[in-house]
């Protein structure tokens, strides 16, 4: 996929895998795993990003006896989603006209 | 390799690396791997499955020299002003790239570097930090993403920067026209494509002008090497300098140097005639004067 279109497509992702409620690091890449191409190490500063934009708060919780960092996305967070929903129907039109000539065999 | 000795590599990485919030990540590798454990994965094979520590010190670190906006707090704005606040022993360099406005730059009496902006269209600049605050870069932004000016007819901004810059100025232009005045900097770049270049009254250590139609004027400037490249232009250059290099083609070269002829060596070269009046000895001061079909002149004053 372009490098481009896939950077903030991959933002978006990540928020939306915490529409169901709040996540964490390994379950985050599980849950991504068949939708997205993204390792860990590529997950660890859009986390950050987001963050720091203000899309998602973390706080750490117990869990198997060790402390885990939960992220949950915040109201921008779903904006941000919505945005990129609206922004993609758009692009759905642009796509439906570049892909009229290609042959489907 | 173990969990222990992968987080111990990534940690010197990091800090080889110098990249930000180090526990963090470790922290952030630490779950993932015990998560991974939990899950029934070999720990030796979650290690093989990650990137190298190298690897992802390098992927962070690139994510972090990005530019940055400046934030509020390192400028402040008032009447069109904007006051650039940090310390210009943190600034090694500074780059201004404008298409079509003109552009001043001036020392202000309180020995500030003032630069001055005066907008052809309604665009917004956008300044910009790199390398850790170490660099400035200020562009105009079509469309504007983020403004910092808001402007609704032509206005007349400045920049102020702090006095005691000694690091790089380079302004860029298509066909602006650049002014510098009453300027001592250590390394100044002005290039243009069709705007005039004027540095007037400036001590500046390594200049070097360059201008494609547009005329180019040095006066009264003390420098060490200067550079000036024109191509139809004219360039009339009126300096102290110990190294003075100025090239042409169709524009004609004035040139007027303070010092005595017999400290020099000349190379002066009008295609097809090259006069070397004296071979070039190692450090010796020289002026080099080439052009097509522009005439070349030059005198000294001593």
């Amino acid at each position: 996929m372009d490098a481009q279109l896939k950077k903030g497509t991959l933002e978006v992702c990540v928020l939306a895998s915490l529409i169901e409620g709040p996540s964490y690091g390994y379950k985050i890449v599980k849950d991504l795993k068949d939708v997205v191409d993204i390792s860990e190490s590529t997950l660890y500063p859009i986390l950050r990003r987001l963050e720091k934009g203000e899309y998602l708060t973390t706080h750490s919780e117990e869990a198997n006896g060790r402390l885990r960092k939960i992220y949950e996305i915040t109201d921008e967070g779903y904006e941000k989603i919505m945005d990129y929903v609206i922004d993609f129907k758009e692009l759905l039109k642009i796509y439906k006209y570049i892909e009229r000539g290609v042959r489907h065999d | 390799m173990t969990k222990e000795v992968f987080l111990k590599e990534l940690r010197e990485d990091l800090e080889n690396y110098e990249v930000n919030d180090i526990d963090e990540i470790i922290a952030y590798f630490d779950e993932m791997i015990e998560d991974k454990k939990d899950n029934g994965m070999d720990e030796e094979v979650i290690i093989d499955s990650l990137d190298s520590p190298k690897e992802i010190a390098l992927v962070l670190k690139g994510k972090e020299v990005k530019e940055e906006e400046i934030r509020e707090g390192e400028y402040e704005m008032c009447d069109g002003r904007v006051r650039y606040t940090k310390e210009a022993t943190d600034l090694l360099s500074i780059s201004i790239d404008i298409a079509d406005d003109e552009i001043k730059v001036t020392r202000g009496d309180d020995d500030n570097l003032y630069v001055i902006f005066e907008e052809k269209e309604n665009d917004h600049y956008k300044i910009k930090e790199k390398d850790r605050g170490s660099k400035l870069k200020i562009e105009k932004n079509t469309p504007p993403i983020f403004n910092i000016f808001n402007s609704k007819e032509r206005a007349l901004l400045e920049l102020i920067l702090p006095s005691g810059y000694s690091g790089e100025l380079k302004i860029e232009t298509v066909s602006g026209n650049i002014e510098g005045s009453d300027l001592k900097l250590r390394k100044l770049r002005a290039e243009t494509v069709s705007g005039d270049v004027v540095i007037e009254n400036c001590d500046i250590e390594d200049l070097k002008v360059q201008a494609v139609s547009g005329d180019i004027e040095v006066k009264d400037v003390r420098a060490v090497s200067l550079k000036v490249d024109n191509v139809s232009g004219d360039s009339e250059i009126d300096v102290k300098a110990d190294f003075i290099k100025t090239e042409s083609v169709s524009g004609d070269l004035i040139i007027d140097i303070k010092g005595e002829e017999k400290d020099y060596a000349i190379y002066y070269d009008k295609l097809m005639k090259d006069y070397k009046l004296r071979t070039e000895l190692k450090d010796q001061k020289h002026l080099k004067m080439e052009s097509v079909s522009g005439a070349i002149d030059y005198h000294f004053t001593a």
